[in-house]
């Protein structure tokens, strides 16, 4: 399984059913290489951001250019397990999904206001009914939980 | 001095005015709006009164924007801010102290003075406050300094939140205030991926201050560069630039990120950025707050 260790973040590349997985690790910045990444070239490329710890302008405007020389060679992209902090610039800044990709799925915060509890839940997007999140069962009480955020701006990215 | 306002929110209505600016006449008409009166207008007026604002502009010098919700148009609103003088402000209204914040800001306005953290500290908690002169240390010095504050009864991710914040501040502050002899920026279009190191006397100040209801972020430069035009320009920017230098996006990140984004510059001397983040114990109630933003020219 090829790693690319950059300065900030390390990558995992592991081959999936039509393309490959890039496992982030780490802080998107000015450090980002893409030119490293762009020779894994395939069909599909699926991007984990479980472990993205942060993500600043500088690493923001990489991002796009790599997802831009990625859809030069044809590649469509999908992310999966997106942070808060990555979903508020698939919110906030044009390109940050390209136009061939899509957010599979992300992470959203959950509040029970019987026992206080936070929690991050794992949506999807094809499961959503527009930009409505579900209610859910609280993990630790098992009263109802509700998205702590205002959907139309959360999830904002969901097509309506 | 004459305070002419305009809204239709009861929650800020001119009565609800006059009972905090009690030294001020509040008028509700623009007859006889004098230039060195203040101008109050709710923002979600502002598209009606586009075709009147040129006039309304040329009389009222000071001007302050209010607005019940941050589903305003901020790219007009600053289109118009760009056109007057500073100091100018936006205050957001959802929040209990919305009438103190415009009493607060009259009296700057009033006395010639600006916001201050000082002033807003209050009771605080605990702070840290550490000098930076290196781009390469900034990760680092995040790390530092958030790792030395506990932050209760503020929704879990708020860590995250700040670190994004101080990260963009602080390359602003390193890499876009500094200027040579002649006032021209030394490392604007540098690539970020090289690093800058200025002199120890240059070096930027990062202080955060933790209070029982806040959070208080500061980053002072020692070049008071920027300028009203930029601000303008990047406040809501939402596409990186392909020019040399920083993204382009890092003003819009700070602002997005903050609830009260302050500007106190003395040109050629230095630049604060006050960033203030209401605590809530519930993320949504974050989101909900509506932003604040005060550009000030010290003289």
């Amino acid at each position: 399984m090829p790693s690319v260790k950059q300065k900030s973040l390390e990558i995992d590349i592991n081959p999936v059913d039509g393309g490959n997985e890039f496992c982030l690790r780490g802080e998107i910045n000015e450090d980002l290489i893409i030119d490293e990444l762009v020779g894994f070239k395939s069909d599909l490329v699926k991007v984990n951001f479980e472990e993205v710890s942060m993500i600043n302008s500088c690493g923001v405007r990489e991002w796009i250019k790599l997802m831009e020389a990625l859809a030069n060679q044809g590649c469509k992209v999908q992310y999966f397990n997106c942070p808060q902090i990555v979903v508020q610039q698939v919110n906030m800044v044009t390109g940050f999904v390209p136009n061939q990709g899509e957010v599979v799925t992300f992470y959203a915060p959950y509040f029970c206001e019987d026992c206080d509890n936070e929690e991050k839940v794992l949506l999807t997007s094809s499961e959503l009914k527009g930009r409505t999140a579900p209610e859910l069962k609280c993990g630790s009480c098992g009263s109802e939980s509700e998205i702590d955020a205002m959907e139309d701006v959360y999830l904002n990215f969901i097509p309506e | 001095m004459k305070i002419n306002f305009l809204s239709k929110s009861e929650e800020f209505s001119a009565e609800k005015l006059s009972a905090v600016l009690t030294e001020h006449e509040v008028v509700t008409n623009f007859d006889n709006v004098g230039n060195e009166d203040i101008l109050i207008v709710d923002i979600s007026l502002l598209e009606n009164l586009q075709d009147h604002f040129d006039y309304f502009k040329k009389l009222a010098k000071n001007l302050v924007f209010v607005s019940t919700s941050n589903d305003f148009n901020i790219k007009f609103a600053f289109e118009i801010l760009s056109k007057s003088s500073p100091p100018y402000h936006i205050v957001g209204l959802n929040t209990p102290e919305c009438l103190e914040k415009v009493s607060e800001l009259v009296g700057c306005i009033v006395n010639r003075s600006t916001l201050s953290l000082q002033e807003m500290l209050g009771e605080t908690l605990k702070g840290v406050e550490v000098q930076i002169q290196d781009s390469s240390k900034i990760s680092e010095t995040i790390k530092g300094a958030l790792g030395q504050l506990e932050f209760e009864n503020c929704f879990s991710q708020i860590k995250d939140t700040l670190s994004q914040l101080i990260n963009e501040l602080l390359y602003n502050a390193l890499f876009n205030a500094p200027t040579d002899e002649k006032g021209d920026q030394q490392f604007l279009e540098q690539d970020r991926k090289d690093h800058v190191s200025l002199d120890q006397n240059k070096a930027a100040t990062l202080q955060i201050y933790n209070t029982e209801d806040k959070i208080l972020t500061s980053v002072v430069d020692h070049y008071g560069s920027i300028t009203k035009e930029v601000i303008d320009s990047h406040i809501s920017r939402n596409e990186v630039s392909d020019k040399a230098g920083g993204a382009g996006i890092g003003l819009s990140l700070i602002y997005n990120n903050s609830h009260e984004l302050i500007f106190v510059v003395e040109p050629g001397v230095q630049t604060e950025v006050i960033s203030v983040i209401n605590k809530y114990k519930r993320y949504k109630q974050n989101m909900k707050h509506v932003r604040s933003f005060h550009f000030f020219i010290k003289e």
